[in-house]
């Protein structure tokens, strides 16, 4: 599906130097999710990195440019010997999810997060060339109870003992991190724990059950949460793939926000209903199809949770661009709007967007200068910008290089036909 | 002699010259000297004659209606109006009642008459700023920080606690100037209460009152009580935070003012027995706080609070059941039911003995614990001495 970079180099010499070494070939797990795929899209774009390759046992989401995408499972043995046959140096893990599509079953998600992890550090350790290992865990496994601080450090730990799968799975996982950390001492591994990512191309349980019309909460509670804007979240990824930072993160818009204040801002009607109501009518709106996987956030939307950024700013290096109210702002402010922006039109852009973008990757004479200027989010404003952008450069290519116009329409049929 | 006997008893002269909010005419009486009530005296012209004939006041009455709504306000303003608008009209209405009742009792002799024009100006002030307190809660637009404390919101409760504290437990105060001004600080007072924190909104009170940098004090408060639901928000939202060492820390940061009650749950659930008794200091957490973030430990002394619940005892099973540390029983409650929740009124003294400077010392000093339980003691032996010379001050526990 992806052709071949012509340009790849191959300079292996350099992959078992001392530490902190440089990372330069990943493999993304996830990339049929938000996460994974965007990190994929901003890794290829930076030639520094002679190879990235995806792995998911869903379909790839959007187009990518010349990461390698190969469909497999990662809880079948077979990935070692993917990660031994692609040489990769970093494995970036962020296919650990909180909910469950809608026809996907719980057991296959605590299992993909679950084994699927276990399966995969056991494929890391018994590579020579693995040096990094990047893990998307998230601050559910902080729990939530009304004895929590109201900003956990990366030392503490729950308050109460965890109730739900999502933060009983991250545990585990978590655990499978350690050990593996304690196995392999020449490897960094690096776990973030995220805060719930909101924004406009994310699309998870938590951001719907946020943006749906009417928003049943906990009666006489009204919790505190963090998020981190969507696009922060990918760009803390990819920090953590080009730094080197072995430890635990906590990433999280700094600040907090209440659901209450939050829902006034998107404009949502809030319904509070007293705790044994909850419960079900939670139940009856995921089998409607309006959110699903509710108790994951049945304790943190009670109590609500906050994480300290502290170490992510000071030690990591992170700054996110978006603090929690700023996120939160700009996602209510999205979610208010959202019905003039939604339609068959931006899909179609999104469309073309994606084609222009992997013909570009295909067409060596239109190289990086462009790909910095795209944007990986697609709002009317960006998608018109950089049609323009496209617009003018090709034209003055055609212009300043004197290429042909055959040239360059025999470039496109020949990376077409292919 | 200007009292209301000698002014000519029509409306028109009594009644107070003030808009309410929705530009309707407030229907309140206007003060004594004045042609405007309590609420609305900021809104009287400089220079109205005294002696006015009529048909001027009329003029003028009219002219005001016009200036303020832009139109004719008096008839049908409650075309536009919200729910939210007849909520403060209803206010306004019980304000005025309740002002007609006040005059009533302060022309009986019985009680003095500045006294209760004072109450009755504060209690209308509190019942309005309530209203608008949830109002403005309501329609959303509100400011919080990261803990959830929403400032203009606990400003217009304050109010409500300015009854209790000038009229019901009438609080003396002492050595405000101890309270620093700027930068972190840590307020250590003894505890009582039966499991209601009056003695930490009278410390707040009195500080926003009386300082010369009106501050926000954060009460660190138990666990148990930060898990009830709506009791929980609304504390929240007025500045309080759980007690425990992370928070008092990241509330330093900010160079807040915190209150602890090292006390805890034992100082709450003394018997009346051991009233003024200060309890074991826990193991001096907030002196470990104090030295690693060098903010100062100022002691409290608070009379007067370890009175209004008389606890003769625990009521055994319920506790158990709502998960409550304890529930106490009172020589009203629980026999009055909800009503004998009332605390009584005693005669209350707080005083912000001298702050002890722990900048002396080096950050790493927390980590000796031989110093940390001798300056725990040192705070514990401080508030107590204080206690007991300032009950020996007064005569009485009610006057």
């Amino acid at each position: 599906m992806n052709p071949p970079r012509p340009t790849s180099r191959s300079s292996r010499d350099d992959q078992l130097s001392v530490a902190p070494p440089r990372s330069k070939r990943v493999l993304i797990t996830g990339v049929g999710r938000f996460w994974g795929a965007n990190l994929a899209r901003q890794l290829e774009r930076d030639h520094s990195f002679d190879f990235v390759c995806g792995v998911d046992s869903r379909d790839p989401l959007g187009e990518f440019g010349r990461t390698e995408v190969v469909k497999g499972d990662i809880r079948n043995p077979a990935i070692s010997r993917l990660i031994n046959v692609t040489r990769v140096d970093t494995v970036v893990h962020t296919q650990v999810f909180g909910a469950n599509r809608p026809g996907e079953s719980t057991r296959l998600l605590h299992d993909m997060n679950v084994i699927g992890t276990m399966n995969l550090l056991a494929a890391c350790a018994a590579s020579p060339f693995v040096r990094k290992v990047v893990i998307r865990s998230s601050t559910a496994i902080y729990g939530a109870s009304p004895r929590d601080p109201a900003f956990f450090t990366e030392d503490m730990e729950a308050k109460s003992s965890l109730r739900d799968t999502f933060s009983r799975d991250i545990a585990e996982v978590e655990t499978y991190a350690r050990d593996f950390a304690e196995r392999a001492p020449h490897a960094a591994v690096t776990i973030l724990r995220f805060a719930n990512s909101i924004g406009e191309n994310v699309d998870t349980a938590f951001t719907k059950y946020l943006s749906s019309q009417v928003v049943p909460t906990h009666a006489g509670y009204n919790p505190r949460l963090q998020f981190i804007h969507d696009t922060d979240a990918v760009d803390a990824l990819a920090h953590a793939v080009r730094t080197w930072y072995p430890g635990t993160v906590n990433v999280a818009g700094p600040g907090a926000m209440t659901l209450s204040k939050f829902l006034k801002l998107a404009g949502r009607v809030q319904v509070p209903l007293i705790p044994p109501a909850l419960g079900p009518a939670l139940h009856m709106l995921e089998r409607a199809g309006v959110l699903y996987a509710q108790s994951r956030y049945d304790r943190a939307l009670k109590f609500g949770r906050g994480v300290s950024t502290d170490r992510m700013i000071n030690d990591f290096g992170f700054v996110p661009e978006y603090t929690t109210p700023e996120a939160a702002e700009k996602f209510a402010a999205y979610i208010r709007t959202r019905r003039y922006h939604e339609g068959n039109d931006v899909h179609l852009d999104r469309e073309l967007l994606d084609y222009v973008q992997k013909k570009m990757h295909q067409m060596p004479s239109l190289d990086a200068g462009l790909f910095g200027r795209i944007a990986p989010r697609f709002d009317a404003d960006s998608v018109a910008r950089a049609a323009d952008t496209f617009t003018a450069a090709s034209t003055r290519v055609r212009g300043d290089a004197g290429l042909d116009d055959e040239d360059l329409t025999a470039s496109y049929d020949d990376e077409s036909d292919s | 002699m200007p009292t209301s006997t000698d002014i000519p008893t029509e409306r028109s002269v009594t009644t107070c010259l003030g808009q309410t909010r929705n530009g309707a005419r407030c229907r309140r009486r206007a003060l004594e000297g004045s042609k405007f009530c309590a609420l609305h005296a900021d809104q009287a012209p400089p220079d109205l004659p005294r002696d006015i004939d009529r048909d001027e006041l009329d003029d003028a009455i009219a002219g005001f209606g016009h200036e303020g709504a832009g139109g004719d306000a008096r008839d049908d303003g409650s075309a536009n109006n919200g729910p939210l608008d007849e909520l403060m009209e209803f206010a306004d209405y019980v304000g005025d009642n309740v002002s007609k009742l006040t005059d009533a009792v302060a022309n009986s002799g019985l009680v003095d008459k500045s006294l209760v024009e004072r109450f009755s100006h504060d209690f209308i002030l509190a019942l309005t700023s309530l209203v608008a307190a949830f109002t403005e809660r309501a329609s959303g637009d509100y400011e919080e920080d990261e803990f959830g404390f929403d400032q203009s919101f606990t400003e217009k409760l304050m109010p409500m606690a300015n009854l209790l504290y000038k009229y019901y437990w009438r609080v003396d105060v002492d050595g405000i100037e101890n309270v620093p001004a700027t930068g972190g600080g840590i307020l250590v007072s003894n505890h009582a209460g039966a499991g209601m924190p009056f003695d930490g909104v009278m410390i707040k009170t009195a500080i926003l009152n009386l300082h010369s940098n009106p501050r926000h004090v954060r009460l660190l408060v138990l666990d148990w009580l930060m898990g009830l639901p709506w009791l929980a928000d609304l504390m929240k939202q007025t500045g309080q935070v759980l007690a425990c060492s992370p928070n008092a820390y990241e509330l330093l940061k900010r160079e807040q003012l915190i209150a602890v009650f090292p006390e805890g749950v034992r100082g709450m659930a003394k018997p009346f027995s051991q009233r003024y008794q200060l309890q074991r200091f826990g193991r001096g957490g907030f002196v470990r706080i104090a030295l690693r973030t060098q903010a100062p430990i100022v002691p409290v002394a608070v009379v007067g609070s370890e009175e209004i619940y008389p606890k003769l005892g625990n009521i055994p099973v319920i506790n158990k059941l709502i998960g409550a540390p304890f529930v106490p029983m009172t020589p009203l409650f629980p026999w009055l039911g909800l009503a004998g929740a009332i605390p009584l009124p005693s005669k209350w003294h707080i005083e912000f003995c001298d702050p002890i400077d722990v900048s002396q010392y080096p950050p790493e000093a927390a980590d000796d614990r031989a110093l940390v339980l001798e300056l725990s003691e040192q705070v514990r032996s401080t508030i107590q001495e204080r206690l007991k010379e300032n009950l020996l001050k007064r005569k009485t526990p009610f006057w």
